[in-house]
C-alpha cells in the first residue's frame, strides 16, 4: 500500500451564531476535499487566509471533527467509532505556527516533552524517557542541558525546535506542519527547513506542509494542492504544477511571488495581479468559488461549480476552462 | 535619478532603552540619507533595530535618541513637541504594520482618516469629508461614502491596510515611513498593496522608507537598500548591486538561504548557523562575528565602520578594510 492517508470528500462546516433570535448560519470552511498522501512524501497545501488549509490539516487529525467525508489511514477509516483515537494521536502529530503559544509557559521543557510520553506509555521509567528526550533534542540541534528551563528563555527558532522535538519523542509517522516556519526570522527559517528535511530521512516521516510561502513549498514538497475558499482547485506533483499550472488562480498566485531579483521583478507585468479579495465562506458564490475574481470568467462559471477533472496523470484541476477542452 | 538631494539625513543615531538591570542597545550609531523621491528599503531581522530607527524619525519612542535627524535643515530630535506635532502626519507620516491595532476600534474609519486634516489644516467639515472620500477611492476602496462610516472590524485586512495608507496620505506628506505594511497580508493582497503604494508614490512624488524582513519583496520596490544587523547598518547599496554582488557575509548568507522558485530540491538550503545577537548583550566586536564563516581575530575585538567599497556601495566588514582604503 502506497498511500498513508486517503482523504475523500472531506467537508467541514462551522455553525455561526449571530445572536439570540437570529438563525445560525453555516460557514463552509472545507468543501469536498479529496487527495492522497503517499508514504514518506511531503504534500503541501497553499492558499490565502480563509482558504481552509489549516482546517483541512486539523480535520485530517480529527482535531476538528469533519462534517462529512472519509479519512483512511493505512486503509482504515479513522472516522469509524471503533478506531483507537489515542493511537491516532500518537502516530500523527501537528506543529503550529507560533511555538511560544504552543508550549505551556509554566512547565519546563522536560515536563512539556515528557507529558506526551507518559500519556502514550513511551519509555518504562523516567530515566529511560529522559534518555529519549536527550537524544531527540540533539537530533533537532539542541543541547540536553536546556531541560529544566522555561519557554520564555528561548528564541523563536529554538522554541520551534523544541516543538518539533516534542512531536518526535512519540516516534510519529505523520506530521502536519501548519505554517511552522512563518513566524521565524529569515536567517532561522532556512535552518528549520533544513531540519525538516533531515528529520524526514532520519525518522521516516510523512509531512503535510501548510504554508502561504510557495517557494518554501516548492523546495520541500513532492505534491502541492492549491486551495481556494475551502476547495482544492488544483493538485499536482510539484514540478508539474510549476511548469504547467492550469487553474487561473494558481497562475495568479505563482505570478505574484516576489523573487530576490530586481531586474526580474521590474520586468514583471504590472496589472496582472488578482483584483478583489477572497469571498466570505458564509455566503460562497454560486458556481465556481473563484468566479468573482477570475479574469477568464464566463457565464457557466457563475451558475455551475466545476467538477474536478484529471488534466493528465496525477494532475487534477477544477475549472470549466479545462473541462471544456 | 535627477534630483538626488537628501530630504532626510540621519546622523549617528543611537537609541538605548534602560531596563531594570540591563540596557537594550537597539540602534548603535547609524548614518543614512533619504533622497528626494527615493524608496529606501531597510531590511533586518527582529531585534535588528529597523523599527526603532523609523520610530526615532517620528519621535514615537519614550526617550529622545542621541544623534541627529535632519529634515530640511531642522534637527527633528531637537524640536519642541509642538513643532514635532506639526510635522507628524503633515510632513512625515507613517504606515503601521498592523492596521487592526493601529486604528481605534470605536471610531468610524472616515473620522480617523480625517483627524490629520482636522489637526493640520483649517478647512470646513464638508471639504474634509470630500477629501476623505476622494482619497478612499484613490486607494481602491469602492463606495467610499458608505465605507467611511464603517468601523475597523467591518473591514478586511487588505481593505484596512488601504484605509491605513489613506490616513497616512491625507495631508500629502513629503516622506512616508512604512513599517512592514504587508506582513500578515496574503500574497495576492500584498501584490495589490505594493502596486498601490508604488503608484501613489509616483503621482505624489513622495519619498518612502520601507521596512521589512523580506529581501524578495524589496527587489521590485526599493531604489536603495540598507541592511541592518545588531542595531547597525552593515551594508548599503543600490538595489541591483546589493542583489548581484552582496559584500557583507550576512547579506550574502541571507540571500543564499532564501528558497526561490529555482532552488535545487535535492540539496539542503544554505543556512547561517547560530542565532541573531541579543541587543542586551551585544558582542564587543562585529555583531555578526559569531555566525560568520570568514571571521578574523580583529572581528571579535572591534566593530568595523561602514565605508564605501565602490560606487556608493557601503559595507561594514573587516574583510574589505584594505580595499576600502581605510588607514586605521
Amino acid at each position: 500500500m502506497n498511500n498513508l492517508f486517503e482523504i475523500r470528500d472531506l467537508s467541514v462546516l462551522f455553525q455561526i451564531k449571530n445572536g439570540f433570535l437570529k438563525r445560525p448560519q453555516s460557514l463552509r470552511a472545507v468543501h469536498n476535499v479529496s487527495f492522497d498522501i503517499k508514504r514518506k512524501s511531503v504534500v503541501g497545501l497553499v492558499g490565502e487566509s480563509g482558504s481552509g488549509k489549516t482546517t483541512t490539516g486539523k480535520a485530517i487529525l480529527r482535531l476538528i471533527e469533519p462534517t462529512k467525508g472519509r479519512l483512511l489511514l493505512n486503509g482504515k477509516d479513522i472516522m469509524h467509532k471503533d478506531y483507537d483515537i489515542k493511537k491516532l494521536r500518537k502516530e500523527n502529530q501537528i506543529i503550529f505556527q507560533d511555538p511560544l503559544s504552543s508550549l505551556n509557559p509554566q512547565k519546563t521543557i522536560l515536563q512539556s516533552l515528557e507529558t506526551p510520553m507518559i500519556i502514550h506509555g513511551v519509555g518504562s521509567d523516567g530515566q529511560q524517557r529522559r534518555e529519549v528526550i536527550q537524544e531527540t533534542l540533539e537530533s533537532v540541534g539542541l543541547r540536553g542541558e536546556i531541560l529544566n528551563r522555561y519557554p520564555h528563555e528561548f528564541s523563536g527558532g529554538q522554541l520551534q525546535r523544541i516543538c518539533i522535538a516534542r512531536t518526535l519523542v512519540l516516534k510519529p509517522s505523520f506530521i502536519v506542519c501548519d505554517e511552522a516556519i512563518a513566524s521565524l526570522d529569515v536567517s532561522i527559517q532556512s535552518q528549520i527547513i533544513n531540519l525538516f528535511k533531515k528529520l524526514q530521512d532520519g525518522y521516516n516521516l510523512t509531512y503535510l506542509f501548510i504554508s502561504h510561502n510557495i517557494a518554501v513549498l516548492k523546495y520541500l514538497c513532492d505534491e502541492i494542492g492549491v486551495m481556494y475558499l475551502g476547495e482544492i482547485v488544483e493538485f499536482a506533483p510539484t514540478e508539474r504544477l510549476f511548469a504547467n499550472a492550469q487553474h487561473p488562480y494558481t497562475k495568479a498566485l505563482l505570478s505574484v511571488i516576489p523573487e530576490p531579483n530586481p531586474a526580474g521583478e521590474r520586468a514583471k507585468e504590472t496589472g496582472q495581479e488578482l483584483k478583489g479579495e477572497i469571498p466570505s465562506p458564509i455566503n460562497p458564490p454560486p458556481g465556481c468559488a473563484f468566479s468573482t475574481r477570475c479574469p477568464y470568467v464566463f457565464d457557466r462559471c457563475k451558475v455551475e461549480a466545476p467538477q474536478t477533472t484529471t488534466y493528465d496523470q496525477q494532475h487534477r484541476v477544477a475549472c470549466h476552462l479545462i473541462a471544456q477542452d | 535619478m535627477g534630483n538626488s538631494a537628501a530630504i532626510l539625513r540621519v546622523c549617528n543615531l543611537t537609541v538605548q532603552f534602560q531596563m531594570a538591570k540591563d540596557t537594550v542597545h537597539a540602534v548603535n550609531g547609524i548614518d543614512f540619507e533619504l533622497n528626494n523621491g527615493e524608496t529606501l528599503g531597510i531590511v533586518g531581522e527582529s531585534g535588528s533595530g529597523k523599527s526603532v530607527t523609523i520610530k526615532s524619525i517620528m519621535r514615537l519612542l519614550p526617550t529622545i535618541p542621541a544623534g541627529a535627524i535632519f529634515y530640511n535643515d531642522e534637527d527633528l530630535l531637537k524640536l519642541s513637541e509642538d513643532r514635532m506635532r506639526d510635522i507628524r502626519g503633515k510632513e512625515i507620516s507613517m504606515i503601521f504594520q498592523n492596521p487592526m491595532t493601529a486604528f481605534n476600534p470605536v471610531l468610524p474609519i472616515g473620522k480617523q482618516i480625517a483627524e490629520s486634516i482636522e489637526f493640520h489644516e483649517d478647512v470646513t467639515a464638508q471639504e474634509r469629508r470630500f477629501r476623505v472620500f476622494e482619497l478612499l477611492s484613490e486607494v481602491g476602496i469602492s463606495n467610499p461614502e458608505y465605507r467611511a462610516l464603517q468601523y475597523p472590524h467591518e473591514f478586511s485586512g487588505g481593505m484596512l491596510q488601504r484605509a491605513m495608507i489613506a490616513s497616512s496620505l491625507i495631508c500629502s506628506p513629503k516622506i512616508v515611513l512604512a513599517d512592514e505594511p504587508t506582513t500578515g497580508l496574503d500574497v495576492t493582497i500584498q501584490a495589490q498593496i505594493i502596486r498601490l503604494i508604488k503608484q501613489i508614490k509616483e503621482t505624489r512624488q513622495m519619498s518612502l522608507i520601507w521596512i521589512t524582513h523580506d529581501l524578495s519583496l524589496l527587489a521590485g520596490l526599493a531604489d536603495r537598500i540598507a541592511v541592518m544587523y545588531g542595531g547597525r547598518i552593515v551594508e548599503q547599496a543600490n538595489v541591483d548591486a546589493l542583489y548581484e554582488r552582496p559584500l557583507h557575509p550576512y547579506t550574502q548568507g541571507i540571500l543564499a538561504s532564501i528558497p526561490t522558485l529555482s532552488t535545487d530540491r535535492s540539496s539542503l538550503l544554505f543556512s547561517i548557523p547560530g542565532l541573531p545577537p541579543n541587543p542586551m548583550a551585544l558582542p564587543q566586536g562585529c555583531a555578526f562575528c559569531e555566525r560568520c564563516k570568514e571571521a578574523m581575530p580583529i572581528c571579535g575585538d572591534r566593530v568595523p565602520a561602514l565605508k564605501e567599497s565602490k560606487n556608493n556601495h557601503l559595507v561594514a566588514c573587516w574583510k574589505y578594510e584594505s580595499e576600502c582604503g581605510g588607514n586605521e
